[in-house]
């Protein structure tokens, strides 16, 4: 487990700027949204469609009548679990916040895990190296989005539990998707 | 002190209201009631905080000379519905968190106490003396996803009690005009204290049901739907962060258009926490980049210019120019 959140992390940065992890050759024939600096060419709800590490986020957001805002001319960056982060947590809980009843709650939820404007992970890489390892990004739920950088690890929220970010972030026309490996709770 | 926390946010919360439709209200949620603030008027953060000398505004249309919610303004009247209001939360809270029935109970005799008390001629006093008396409902746990199993109450009976308090609502879907609205909820007070409560956005704000009368001074102003619409001639309304497509027609809700951070970012003020990153869309970014003299940062359709050195807000830059 450990081993692969480290390959993530190297493929992380290898993702979106080091040169030293990919050809000359190849950078130069990326696919701009394969850099968060520039839009990508499908919206957010599309983009999160595609990426099957965070299928059952995708399902959810879906469930929650926030297709919308996904498709729409707002800007978020959006920090998705991915699918193993959701299995911890009972069937029978997801599908209830997928019901009528949950929703609110679903919606709420989510709300924690979306920033708002497109944040390339370069200038948010940048901002935590100048900020001594810590920044926040303003929500769309009541608090900030504390993110901090522990031994190699982007994290977000306190304690040591805390998702980190994996995988690769994906630029979309209207935002940013990033991977974590786990659930932002109510207290960040 | 989180009663305290709320009792206050609930007094700017209730008095911002009426004016917010007037656009020049003091703002919703956080705000410390001083009366003499530049107003502001937007979406706001559900609960309000009053710790800070802001209250959450931020479109400059909605701007204006605030008129002022705080001491000098004050109305027993309101007072009254402020505390019951702010208790009822606390309750609601409590379920959130998995409180046991007793502490829920508990609260709610003391909810009916307080707004006996206040009732009085000098409620800002018996508010006060809440807030400095109140005990916080003890045992209880996060909601929902955070944790589970942790002994605070056994799954099940959080489940029932979910299905307790929602019962109702679905079961009628706010027929009848016995519902009232505040501060992130529809409730329905029975005998006394609340038999149902429902979360807005999600919830009593959802797709398929009507735009409540109580929230038509909601409506958000032209920009919003202009920026977040999609020419569809839609109405649009905010609440709890949150922007609402409704039919012109027949109320009838038709989506969540955008999620708001209902941060109060005001021409002359210091940027808010949260915008350390640039994260200006995409489309813009060539016309609003960060540089020695000015950066720029997005909120809720809106880029705001801002000094690097000072973190004031210069201006708040309309996006559809």
């Amino acid at each position: 487990m450990k081993n692969s959140r480290t390959a993530a992390l190297v493929a992380l940065a290898c993702a979106f700027a080091l040169p030293a992890c990919g050809n000359s050759e190849t950078d130069a024939a990326a696919d701009p949204a394969e850099t968060t600096m520039q839009a990508g060419n499908a919206s957010l709800q599309a983009t999160v469609e595609k990426m099957d590490e965070v299928s059952t986020a995708y399902d959810l957001v879906a469930d929650s009548g926030l297709k919308d805002p996904f498709e729409g001319a707002g800007s978020y960056t959006v920090f998705l679990p991915d699918n193993e982060a959701f299995a911890a947590i009972p069937k029978e809980e997801l599908e209830r916040l997928k019901t009528p009843e949950g929703r609110p709650e679903l919606i709420a939820f989510l709300r924690r895990h979306i920033a708002v404007g497109a944040i390339a992970w370069e200038d948010l890489d940048k901002k935590l190296q100048e900020n001594g390892g810590s920044i926040q990004l303003a929500s769309v739920s009541e608090e900030p989005i504390s993110i901090r950088r522990v031994d190699g690890k982007v994290m977000l929220g306190g304690g040591d539990d805390a998702p980190s970010l994996t995988g690769q972030a994906q630029a979309a026309s209207n935002g940013v998707v990033y991977v974590i490996d786990g659930l932002i709770g109510p207290e960040g | 002190m989180r009663i305290a926390i709320a009792v206050t946010g609930a007094l700017a919360l209730a008095l911002s209201a009426p004016v917010l439709a007037q656009g020049q209200g003091n703002g919703q949620g956080k705000g410390n009631g001083n009366g003499n603030a530049a107003g502001q008027a937007k979406p706001g953060k559900a609960n309000g905080n009053g710790n800070g000398n802001n209250g959450r505004g931020g479109p400059p249309e909605m701007r204006g000379a605030g008129n002022g919610n705080g001491n000098g303004n004050f109305k027993p009247e309101k007072a009254v519905k402020k505390a019951e209001r702010a208790i009822e939360r606390r309750v609601e809270q409590g379920i959130d968190r998995g409180a046991n029935r007793a502490d829920v109970r508990q609260a709610q005799r003391r909810a009916r106490d307080i707004a006996e008390d206040v009732r009085g001629a000098d409620a800002r006093q018996v508010l006060s003396r809440y807030d400095r008396d109140y005990t916080p409902i003890q045992n209880w746990c996060p909601p929902g996803l955070a944790k589970k199993n942790n002994g605070c109450m056994p799954p099940g009976q959080a489940k029932k009690l979910t299905q307790d308090r929602f019962g109702s609502y679905y079961g009628s879907r706010l027929s009848g005009d016995d519902w009232r609205y505040y501060d992130g909820y529809a409730y329905r007070p029975q005998g006394g204290v609340i038999d149902a409560l429902i979360p807005l956005v999600g919830g009593a704000l959802f797709g398929g049901n009507q735009w409540p009368t109580a929230y038509d001074s909601y409506r958000a102003p032209a920009y919003y739907g202009n920026y977040f619409g999609r020419n569809d001639n839609r109405d649009y309304y905010y609440a709890d962060q949150t922007l609402f497509s409704v039919d012109p027609e027949d109320r009838a809700i038709l989506g969540i258009a955008a999620l708001l951070t209902g941060d109060d970012i005001t021409v002359g003020q210091q940027l808010p926490r949260g915008y350390d990153v640039y994260n200006v869309p995409y489309q813009y970014r060539s016309q609003y980049r960060d540089g020695p003299d000015a950066m720029y940062r997005y909120s809720d359709g809106y880029v705001y210019q801002v000094d690097p050195e000072t973190r004031l807000v210069a201006a708040a830059i309309e996006l559809l120019t």
